[in-house]
């Protein structure tokens, strides 16, 4: 981990920026993100629904819907080449071979009219150039490893015969058969139940000991983040709040909103309470934010500040930094 | 009119099967996939059943099957004393507004050339609860209480995030009023604290309306939290049911216990220090289920018995039910 830290960041994120344009105004879904991501480490990207996780990894391999999408700032640093400035053509090499993604809704992202064994074995067929047959029988071996029963046999299947998370499973067959240096995984077990789950992010983990494989890890599960993540990404509204090693996250959050995040998680290990305790209140509109802090209109920190200045991401200590005017360990 | 101490709901010995394979297979003749292995299961009126176990072991197909979503191949579900397969269609219809299902892959289940406010409309539309001058309103108030902007009525799913198209589904669900709602993973794809607002609205909905749920979810936690019995399903049978205390606080199938302890809790300290029970083995298929109990290949505590025979449903304590040869009377390890 140390020795990685040091080294330069195989992705390095700058002031993304995306836009959705539509009748009603421009929604922005990520304004100004900027994280790291060494080899060998797992990151995680947590916060709310709709904060604008999914559109981050997408536009990592300038996969956002366009129009009505846009990225319109930033840089992506990848092994030395900025991935929103190289032609498609190269980036297109580097899709699915050297980075891959898992994406959230896997029955949205699988064909449905292709067999699963079919669609794991393609991306290996086109960039390891592995012959079909080859490319099928590694395609059933990694259903095996993703815990599919019978795998020979549910690779002939089509998508809609799996259940929800043996598509996820699917997906992530996909995602490693290559052995990227990168896996985007977007929620890739939120359809799994806890064994299941246990034994893929292991899976997932293996690689990153064994491979050095790097990985974005997008989960609203805290838990998995505990467990799994050496480093977390906190984000609202569009932008990163805050940033820490995983253990600091839970031993000392310093930003309200990560800390109104770990009180309404309900807990297995915790007495049976009445009622769990969310964030009051609602995100921002995207379309007409609020001046001053996104965060401000739930925060029960807030100063008057507050009202009229974005907080900028600052740092607190060497792996600690936090977009607030207050720091609510004070 | 109805006794309302009576069961809402009585599934009665499910049976569903599948065709999979390709052709490949059929010429072996083995194509049959057995999903849900003779349910039987009670929901009383205003209680939340949870239904936990391991993926693709037959949750979804038992929700979508109670409401006759899916056919069954064999076994009877009555809906407030009535058989759904006595009911012609036009009953049947009339039925389902009482019944809803909150989908797990929200996605699929959206039409995406309707707008979300239309898709939310809909059901009001069909079952007359709403006019087509007059839905707005009343879909407005949906989206809000599932924290969604007005603003948000005209967009259309692509444009919504997976957790926000998710909420859309629980406004469609409960436009309807139903009694009955099968929340298949309903909330999984929500972050916490928007998790922790739903689950609220879903107790609060249920003490203010009697309504009953079928709470499909593999989160643990959660289930714990808002269920009153929870049931544990392994490979197409229901293993474990029992009121939540019980069965968290003292549960008895080998599989309910590994479950359990695979938890992950959200601190960093709690998590390194805990044991977990990590079940061997390959995850069985239910193209060619194992003999007698299905667990028994993975099971740290098989016993002989356990390769023949297959174990039934039986009491083992005050509402707890357990499958296992550890508890049948006549075993002699048994307390
Ligand atoms: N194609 C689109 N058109 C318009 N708006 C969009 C589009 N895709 C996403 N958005 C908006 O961008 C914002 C961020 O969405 P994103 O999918 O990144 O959220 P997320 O953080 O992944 O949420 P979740 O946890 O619910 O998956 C949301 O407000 C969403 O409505
Ligand atoms: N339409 C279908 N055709 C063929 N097989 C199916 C079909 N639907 C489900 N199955 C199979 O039935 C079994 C049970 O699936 P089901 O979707 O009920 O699982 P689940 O418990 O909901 O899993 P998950 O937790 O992954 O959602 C799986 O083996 C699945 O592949
Ligand atoms: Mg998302
Ligand atoms: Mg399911």
């Amino acid at each position: 981990m140390t020795a990685a830290a040091q080294a330069p960041p195989l992705l390095q994120v700058r002031d993304l920026a995306v836009e959705f344009g539509g009748d009603g105004g421009v929604v922005k879904a990520v304004n100004g993100v900027s994280f790291d991501l060494h080899r060998g480490e797992i990151v995680a990207l947590v916060g709310e629904s709709g904060c604008g996780k999914s559109v981050t990894a997408l536009a990592l391999l300038r996969l956002v819907a366009d129009p009505p999408g846009r990225i319109t700032a930033g840089s992506i640093h990848f092994d030395g080449e900025d991935l929103l400035q190289i032609p498609l053509p190269l980036l297109r090499d580097i899709r699915g071979d050297r980075i891959a993604m898992i994406f959230q809704e896997a029955m949205n992202s699988l064909n449905p009219v292709h067999r699963i064994g079919r669609q794991i074995a393609e991306p290996l067929s086109l960039h390891r150039a592995m012959p079909m047959r080859d490319a099928l029988a590694k395609a059933v071996d990694l259903l095996r490893s993703v815990r599919i029963p019978e795998a020979l046999r549910r690779s002939r299947d089509y998508p809609h015969q799996f259940s929800g998370g043996m598509q996820q499973r699917a997906m992530i067959a996909m995602g490693m058969g290559c052995e990227p240096d990168i896996i985007i995984a977007d929620e890739p077990t939120t359809a799994l139940d806890v064994t299941i789950q246990a034994q893929l992010l292991e899976l997932l983990q293996q690689q990153v000991v064994e491979k050095q494989t790097s990985i974005l890890l997008i989960t609203h599960n805290l838990g998995i983040v505990a467990r799994y993540a050496d480093r977390v990404n906190v984000m609202y509204a569009g932008r990163i709040v805050e940033q820490a090693k995983a253990e600091d996250i839970y031993d000392r959050p310093r930003h309200p909103y990560t800390l109104g995040l770990l009180q309404s998680v309900p807990r297995i290990d915790q007495a049976i309470g009445d009622k769990l305790t969310p964030i009051e209140g609602q995100p921002p509109d995207p379309i007409n934010p609020p001046p001053g802090c996104p965060f401000r209109p739930r925060c029960r920190f807030a100063v008057t500040r507050c009202d009229e200045d974005i907080p900028p991401l600052r740092r607190l200590t060497d792996s600690q930094s936090i977009a607030c005017w207050v720091d609510v360990d004070d | 009119m109805t006794d309302p101490s009576a069961p809402l709901i009585e599934i009665d010995n499910l049976e569903v099967d599948f065709e999979v394979g390709g052709r490949l297979f059929a010429r072996a003749g083995q194509t049959k996939l057995r999903a849900v292995d003779g349910v039987s299961l009670e929901l009383r009126r205003g209680e939340t059943l949870g239904l936990v176990g391991e993926s693709g072991c037959g949750k979804s197909t038992l929700g979508r099957t109670v409401l006759h979503l899916i056919k069954p191949t064999g076994g009877q579900v009555r809906f407030d004393g009535r058989a759904l397969d006595d009911l012609d269609e036009i009953e049947l219809r009339q039925l389902r507004r009482r019944m809803q299902i909150v989908f797990q892959d929200p996605f699929s289940s959206l039409n995406p050339r309707m707008s979300v406010g239309e898709a939310v409309a809909e059901p009001m539309l069909i079952h007359g609860l709403a006019g087509k001058d007059d839905w707005r309103p009343k879909v407005a108030e949906l989206f809000d209480i599932v924290g969604l902007g007005p603003a948000m009525i005209d967009r259309y799913p692509h444009e919504f995030s997976g957790g926000q198209r998710q909420r859309v589904g629980i406004a469609r669900a409960l436009a309807a009023q139903p009694d009955f709602i099968v929340c298949d993973e309903a909330v999984s794809a929500l972050d916490v604290s928007i998790q922790a607002q739903i689950i609220n609205l879903l107790e609060e909905l249920r003490t203010r309306l009697n309504l009953t749920y079928l709470f499909i979810a593999h989160d643990l936690a959660v289930v714990r939290h808002i269920s009153d019995r929870v049931a544990v399903m392994y490979l197409g049978r229901i293993v474990e049911i029992a009121a939540k205390s019980d069965l968290f606080e003292n549960p008895l199938h080998p599989y309910t216990e590994a479950l359990l302890s695979a938890v992950p809790i959200p601190d960093r300290n709690a998590e390194i220090n805990r044991q977990r029970i990590l079940l061997p083995g390959e995850v069985p298929s239910p193209l060619s289920p194992p003999s007698g109990c299905a667990l028994h290949p993975r099971c740290p505590k098989a016993m002989a018995v356990c390769r023949d025979l297959k174990p039934a449903l039986r009491p083992h304590g005050e509402g707890h039910h357990v499958a296992c040869h550890l508890y049948s009377e006549d075993n002699p390890g048994s307390f």
